[in-house]
């Protein structure tokens, strides 16, 4: 039996639940960095020319596909490995996360010294996608067994790292090629190794203290319900018998659109805010803003999906569904209203439900499907992520390149695309509506597997 | 080992544990909000 089976990662009595979030904490606070992968994106249309872009240098667009192909392979990693991740526990997995992720970014280093794209292309966007994959599902089904009375705070707790993990990742990349360059490199693929070998070994800790509970462990005072809830089952549901319900592909729509649409915003945030408010808002201000949508979105994360353990996962989807539909709308009206307050503050409340979707998914899975494989169920529903990193970006770029050819300008280039957005919210709201409580046909009946 | 030992140790280990990953992730978050009076000049 290896240190890093499930059998060794069984919690003693005694053990302290809440030692396991900073396990899950570490990982995605690691793989969070995927957000600022952008900062990295015009020193990399450098590394020739150094100071400035030289022939032969890599260009923007193609530079574009590292974070789609890294988003990409979450989504099917996550989706193909869900079950190995059940079977074989978080330790196991995290450690595979880290090793995916970490040796991405050594890989890339290669790309950049070499000046070879496509070694980047695998390197962080295939491995390194599969490293979010695996440590993106890696603690949630864990977490919900730790927090059986609280899962939505636990599983928000840990995705709310994700969107931390942004913050540490763009500040220490900056200062890591501030620190390594040079008259002759721009300090990128220094970087890459120093950032590969740090998030493998901060994922590592997390790997390294991941703790189950035992089978017959429940929290003190925590009594498990004998009768199902209205949406919250006591039976389970095996991941392959999940991906056949409505109530799943309800779900996969209702993720898809409400990431497309608040990755619209974010996307283009700092030029949306310059065009929609001339004169008024500058460059620094502009990523002051990226950087309050942010913040939003990382505490959005916890504070919606800890409030949904009280209101029902049901209701608080209406609540960002709807809500965040009527803001959308909101969007235009704020722009020719001319107070760029009243834009910032529709915008910041959108992205923390953008953020409290994201969050609040796993408790959802685990209410409608069970406990038994929701890690699973919740990887192969984040293949909604890969299909809105792609949706979300493109609909918003196209269409403000297609008014802007048509002579549109200023708030004009955005109200469409946040109109657009809003009737994908509203589809994503009638598609909540309609859930239902899984029919008992899927239920799975026998002895518990971990795969 | 004695159950007060076991809960002192739990409770260093749940300072250190949440010492490792707090402390990374408020130098970020520090260093973001930072940023923030750009937007409010």
């Amino acid at each position: 039996m290896g240190f890093f089976d499930r059998e060794n990662t069984i919690a003693p009595p005694g053990y302290n639940r809440w030692l396991f979030p900073p396990a899950a904490l570490a990982v995605h606070l690691s793989i969070g960095q995927a957000y600022a992968f952008s900062v990295f994106k015009l020193p990399l249309t450098k590394v020739i020319g150094v100071t400035a872009s030289a022939p032969g240098d890599w260009t923007q667009p193609s530079l574009a596909w590292i974070f789609s192909l890294a988003i990409f392979f979450l989504g099917a990693s996550a989706a193909v490995f869900g079950r190995w991740v059940e079977r074989v526990g978080p330790r196991k997995t995290m450690f595979a996360a880290a090793l995916c992720f970490g040796g991405g970014f050594i890989i890339s280093a290669f790309g950049v010294w070499w000046h070879q794209l496509w070694i980047i292309y695998l390197g962080y966007g295939v491995l390194g996608g599969c490293g979010l994959g695996l440590g993106y599902i890696s603690p949630v089904s864990t977490l919900v067994k730790w927090f059986p009375d609280r899962p939505g705070m636990a599983t928000g707790m840990a995705i709310m790292g994700f969107g931390g993990g942004a913050f540490i990742g763009s500040n220490l990349s900056l200062l890591l090629m501030d620190r390594f360059k040079s008259a002759t490199s721009t300090g990128v693929g220094e970087s890459f190794v120093a950032m590969g070998a740090i998030y493998f070994c901060f994922m590592v800790f997390g790997s390294l203290i991941a703790r189950v509970p035992a089978d017959d462990w429940k929290p003190a005072g925590y009594q498990p319900a004998t009768q199902p809830g209205k949406l919250i089952t006591i039976a389970n549901v095996a991941v392959d018998q999940a991906s056949r319900t409505r109530q799943f592909w309800f779900l996969w729509v209702v993720l898809c659109f409400n990431v497309t649409a608040g990755i619209g915003i974010l996307e283009q945030a700092s030029p949306m805010i310059q065009e929609m408010f001339p004169g008024k808002v500058t460059v620094a201000a502009a990523g002051g803003f990226v950087a309050l949508l942010s913040l939003f979105n990382m505490a959005g994360r916890f504070v919606w999906s800890s409030l949904s353990d009280y209101t029902g996962r049901k209701a608080i989807y209406v609540i960002y569904l709807l809500f965040g539909a009527a803001l959308y709308c909101l969007i235009p009206f704020a722009g020719y209203s001319g107070s760029v307050i009243f834009f910032v503050s529709v915008c910041v409340i959108i992205l923390s439900m953008y953020g409290g979707g994201f969050a609040t998914i796993p408790a959802y899975l685990k209410d409608l499907f069970g406990v038994m494989q929701v890690g699973a169920i919740h990887g192969r529903l984040l293949t909604a992520w890969s299909v809105a990193g792609i949706l979300g970006p493109v609909l918003v770029n196209y269409i403000r390149q297609y008014l802007k050819d048509q002579g549109a300008s200023g708030v004009a280039l955005y109200a469409p695309t946040m109109y657009l957005m809003s009737g994908l919210l509203v589809i994503g709201l009638i598609c909540n509506l309609l859930v239902r409580p899984v029919d008992e046909r899927f239920h799975f009946h026998g002895d518990k597997p971990r795969a | 080992m004695p159950a007060q030992n076991q809960s002192s140790g739990n409770g260093l280990r749940l300072f250190l544990y949440w010492l490792v990953v707090g402390l990374p992730l408020v130098w970020g978050i520090w260093n973001t909000v930072l940023k923030l009076p750009a937007l409010f000049k």
